[in-house]
């Protein structure tokens, strides 16, 4: 640990005390003014996770997933946040990387928190991931409640992510709604975006909507800019069986004919 | 003593050197977007939309000049007025209508943006911080007619779902939409409208680069100037400018007021930057920005005039004293 004394000792042989004093001021004033640059920017380690402000790298060129929401509790300043998730058993059980995620849903300081890998998660239950105040970064930056979106999901190996939608709260766990939403960010204008979900093993589940704009006010309308963050809800899926479903988005921009889409898979838990 | 005449010259010399005081600076610039903080109560002045997306729509009023049809979460309603309300996600597209000034709630991160694809002045504007507006739906043109889009949103309070709606063909509707406290607007004025606005105050550093999501790193936001002009920072005071490489990446540091003196959007944004200036940093990486700010010896480089003159001064001074025989025998 840094002293104080021994610094200012070691540069003078017996300063006077209004030196001394002024010296200690100085030193405590730089160390205050590096440590709420620190604050301000790059990430933090907590016990739990990584938060602070960073970029979040993403090839992705047409559409990138940045939130699955199920139930998500507005929370105020100075909360604690819980992230609700079930985790299910893979066959054969194999190792897997889980993690939750936050972002801003729209980007406005870089806003970035990233559990750990250490976390001890428990396979066929729901798991919370707890310890996670707001009066660490999230308050001080100013990132409000609705614009932080959500990820929580397991890789396998090399295959594709999948996500766990997500309940958040801060006092009551009870979810607000058990529908789905994604937010996600188009990097192309969309006229039409074509959402649907698969079951691979139950074809009977082909859930299907379109979200498109009037092309009759202009025939090169946008539903969406790109660049933009949108949201889209899923139909109630409380009736399907539990699994892993397959989410298409399909787009369509303006004038172009060649159409852009991302394929995910996400585990339903009714 | 004498060496302390000395050291105590040196480190004067060397702390003119080193010492770069707040100085008032003219920076001009091409950019393909900025960000920065505000604290200016509006912005923009009324533009003619060929269309606007609002995402992030808390809450819209529409004042219809005769009854319309819309349609709302698939059921139909035909109304002369109508209060809709905007989910988290919520947006809506406008077609044909006059945007107002844009009001802040308060203070706010505002990052203005020339849009890639569309015309040469379309643009985007995204905030942290709520905003509110007015439009006015105009006359139905061959091809095309006013209308809006809504996705995510609730009317009167019912299911949510999409909402579309006819204006009324001779204009004249009036429409009012509040944000959520983060929201994006995409503009796509009407051709050949000029965009622009004037004195916005800002608060805080501007730094011209924004984080490439593909790869986390920092890029540079500089455009080519048009012809005849130059990227460029003038100290006028200093007679002293700097001109900028379009791939630099660039940081400004307000002392205390800083002014975007003007912005126009025309293939890219270019402004004018006025105020007092406590750092200006350029370089063409992260690692490699360094300061431009003049030194304490720059400004009494651009005093000079002031010491020349003194000696004239005093010779001047010394021959009047002469002429009246005002100086003592030697």
């Amino acid at each position: 640990m840094f002293s104080l004394d021994a610094a200012s000792g070691a540069r003078c042989n017996s300063p006077a005390p209004s030196v001394r004093g002024f010296l200690r001021l100085t030193i405590a004033l730089l160390l205050i003014g590096g440590m709420s640059v620190l604050a301000a920017q790059g990430m933090r380690d907590f016990h739990n996770r990584s938060e602070g402000t960073t970029a979040r790298p993403n090839a992705l060129e047409d559409f990138a997933i940045i939130g699955v929401h199920r139930s998500f509790r507005p929370f105020p300043r100075n909360a604690n946040i819980n992230v609700g998730f079930f985790l299910p058993t893979a066959p054969n059980n194999p190792p897997k990387t889980v993690f939750v995620e936050a972002a801003e849903l729209q980007n406005s300081f870089h806003y970035l928190m990233r559990s750990k890998s250490s976390i001890a998660w428990k396979d066929g239950a729901w798991n919370v991931f707890a310890g996670w105040p707001t009066a660490d970064v999230i308050d001080p930056l100013g990132v409000q409640s609705s614009n932080l979106g959500i990820l929580a999901g397991y890789r396998i190996d090399n295959r594709p992510t999948v996500y766990l939608p997500v309940d958040v709260y801060h006092d009551d766990p009870k979810p607000v709604k058990l529908t789905y939403t994604f937010h996600f960010v188009t990097g192309q204008d969309l006229q039409t975006l074509d959402i649907s979900v698969t079951n691979s093993n139950n074809p009977d589940v082909n859930l299907k909507k379109q979200l498109k704009c009037n092309t009759t006010f202009n025939r090169n309308c946008r539903l969406y800019a790109a660049g933009s963050t949108q949201a889209f809800d899923l139909d109630d899926m409380s009736s399907k069986p539990a699994g892993e479903y397959t989410l298409k988005l399909l787009g369509r921009a303006p004038g172009v004919t060649m159409p852009t889409s991302l394929s995910i898979v996400f585990y339903h838990r009714p | 003593m004498i060496a302390v005449v000395w050291i105590a010259t040196g480190v004067a010399v060397l702390a003119a050197a080193r010492l770069r005081p707040p100085t008032a600076a003219t920076i001009s610039l091409s950019v393909k977007q900025m960000s920065f903080r505000t604290d200016a109560p509006h912005i923009l002045d009324q533009i003619n939309e060929d269309e606007l997306i609002v995402s992030g729509l808390q809450s819209l009023r529409i004042h219809f000049e005769t009854p319309q049809a819309v349609a709302a979460a698939g059921a139909p309603v035909r109304a002369t007025t109508m209060e809709i309300q905007g989910e988290l996600g919520a947006s809506c597209s406008f077609y044909h209508v006059r945007s107002g000034r844009l009001d802040f709630a308060g203070p706010s991160i505002v990052t203005v943006g020339a849009a890639a694809r569309g015309n040469s002045n379309s643009f985007f504007l995204k905030t942290h911080g709520a905003v509110s507006a007015n439009l006015t739906s105009q006359p139905a043109k061959s091809g095309s007619r006013p209308g809006f889009t809504c996705t995510r949103t609730r009317v009167n309070g019912g299911p949510a779902g999409e909402v579309v709606g006819n204006l009324s063909p001779q204009g004249g509707d009036s429409m009012s939409f509040t944000t959520f406290p983060d929201a994006r607007l995409d503009f796509v004025p009407s051709a050949g409208a000029e965009i622009g606005y004037t004195q916005v105050p800002i608060l805080g550093e501007i730094q011209f680069s924004y984080i490439d999501p593909r790869s986390a790193e920092e890029k540079t936001v500089l455009l080519p100037p048009p012809a005849g002009q130059k990227n460029e920072i003038k100290f006028e005071k200093l007679d002293k400018s700097v001109t900028l490489d379009n791939a630099d990446l660039l940081r400004v540091v307000p002392d205390n007021e800083l002014y975007l003196r003007r912005f126009v959007i025309d293939n890219g944004i270019h402004l004018n930057l006025h105020g007092v200036v406590r750092d200006i940093r350029v370089g063409a990486g992260v690692n490699d920005m360094t300061t431009h700010m003049p030194s304490y010896f720059d400004h009494l480089d651009g005093q000079k005039r002031f010491f020349t003159a003194v000696p004239a001064l005093v010779a001047l001074l010394l021959g009047i004293l002469d002429r009246m025989r005002g100086l003592p025998e030697t």
